[in-house]
């Protein structure tokens, strides 16, 4: 009979010297997302005042960052189920519950800041513009993808998990439509950083960048830091079956 | 052939032809045409216009206030519920890792104890 171990499992990396490293990169990683943010939360407090927004415009700093967040988490979810879809592997399957749970995290970010600008900014909170409601369409379908999962949890059957996978890739047919619907529609959403806006002040723009470097940062975090959870839930729950398979009462 | 169209209605319609009527009214009626072509002018082209030029430059460009600014709407709260909001969420989300994390530390410790006592059944 194999010996059955939890050790292995402390983390999903396995080894205890794989685990220590990987716990000391998480540290240094999480130190620096920390000084990156602080940094910037001291550049936007630095940066000017919008002359017709005023100091509202500085959600500006982190609802541009939340939604390019948004963006790396949607498309880790569609490459992870697509690498499921191909392998059949549960390490591709976590990075994708990872993905989609982290995008719509900032989704949540991107449709409650959003919001509070355009209060100020067009006197509404919401206006059917298309990027809004392609933002909102993006955020449903993988709320719905993790709503599968859920139900589904660890130990779902193929087909489920075969099904959710494939409403991440149909979800991420949506993000090039988000991010081109205000140069093909040209609603209210403002084009300040893309090529036909007229950019920033000059004074604006150290936030910005170190804003998206911190939001970078972030987003890698809590993509490994998730995709380790769900990855040690799938070993924790096959080693449960294991068990029981071979008469371990109660695991 | 003499028309029959009443003159306030060749007015509004065609002005040249008040050109026949009396001199005080042809004066009326060029004012009115001209009042009609300005406010015409006005409403139809001048100023959305203006209007969208204002809204195309706020989305197009973010440009340094120069000055004291006064503000209509409360930027100022509505800025700070926006960092509250990311703040709550943030914070939210990394106490569902830790939960979630805990509840699979509490599951291997159960597998563990489950390996100490051994298997239940004599086939196992």
């Amino acid at each position: 009979m194999t010996a059955i171990s939890t050790s292995s499992l402390a983390t999903p990396t396995g080894p205890t010297s794989n685990s220590a490293k990987s716990g000391g990169f998480i540290a240094l990683w999480s130190a620096l997302t920390g000084a990156l943010l602080v940094t910037a939360l001291v550049l936007i407090y630095r940066a000017p005042v919008e002359l017709q927004m005023g100091i509202s415009q500085k959600i500006f700093y982190f609802h541009v960052p939340s939604a390019y967040a948004m963006y790396i988490g949607f498309f880790t979810a569609a490459i992870g189920s697509a690498i499921y879809l191909i392998k059949g592997s549960d390490r591709a399957e976590s990075v994708a519950i990872a993905g989609a749970e982290v995008g719509v995290l900032f989704c949540i970010v991107v449709l409650t800041s959003g919001p509070l600008w355009a209060r100020k900014a067009w006197g509404v909170w919401w206006t059917w513009d298309p990027r809004l409601t392609t933002t909102l369409l993006a955020g449903m379908v993988f709320l719905a993808y993790l709503m599968l999962r859920g139900f589904a949890g660890p130990n779902a059957g193929a087909t489920e998990r075969k099904f959710a996978a494939g409403l991440a890739i149909f979800g991420i047919l949506d993000l090039p439509i988000i991010h081109y619907s205000v140069q093909r529609w040209r609603g209210q959403h403002p084009t300040v950083i893309t090529n036909k806006g007229g950019g920033l002040d000059p004074g604006m723009y150290p936030a910005l960048y170190v804003s998206f470097a911190a939001f970078t940062a972030l987003v890698v975090l809590l993509l490994v830091l998730r995709s380790r959870q769900e990855r040690l839930a799938f070993q924790v729950e096959g080693l449960r079956q294991t068990l029981s398979e071979r008469g371990y009462d109660e695991v | 052939m003499k028309s029959e169209t009443p003159y306030s209605a060749a007015v509004a319609i065609d002005c040249p032809r008040a050109s026949n009527a009396r001199p005080t009214l042809k004066r009326l009626s060029r004012i009115v045409c001209g009042l009609l072509l300005l406010s015409g002018l006005g409403v139809a082209g001048v100023s959305p216009v203006a209007a969208e030029d204002v809204a195309e430059e706020r989305a197009s460009a973010f440009r340094a206030a120069t000055g004291a600014e006064k503000e209509d709407v409360p930027g100022g709260a509505l800025m700070a519920g926006a960092y509250g909001i990311i703040l709550v969420l943030f914070v939210g989300y990394a106490w569902h890792l830790g939960r979630g994390q805990r509840r699979l530390a509490s599951e291997l410790d159960h597998i563990q104890k489950a390996l100490e006592h051994g298997p239940a059944r004599s086939d196992a």
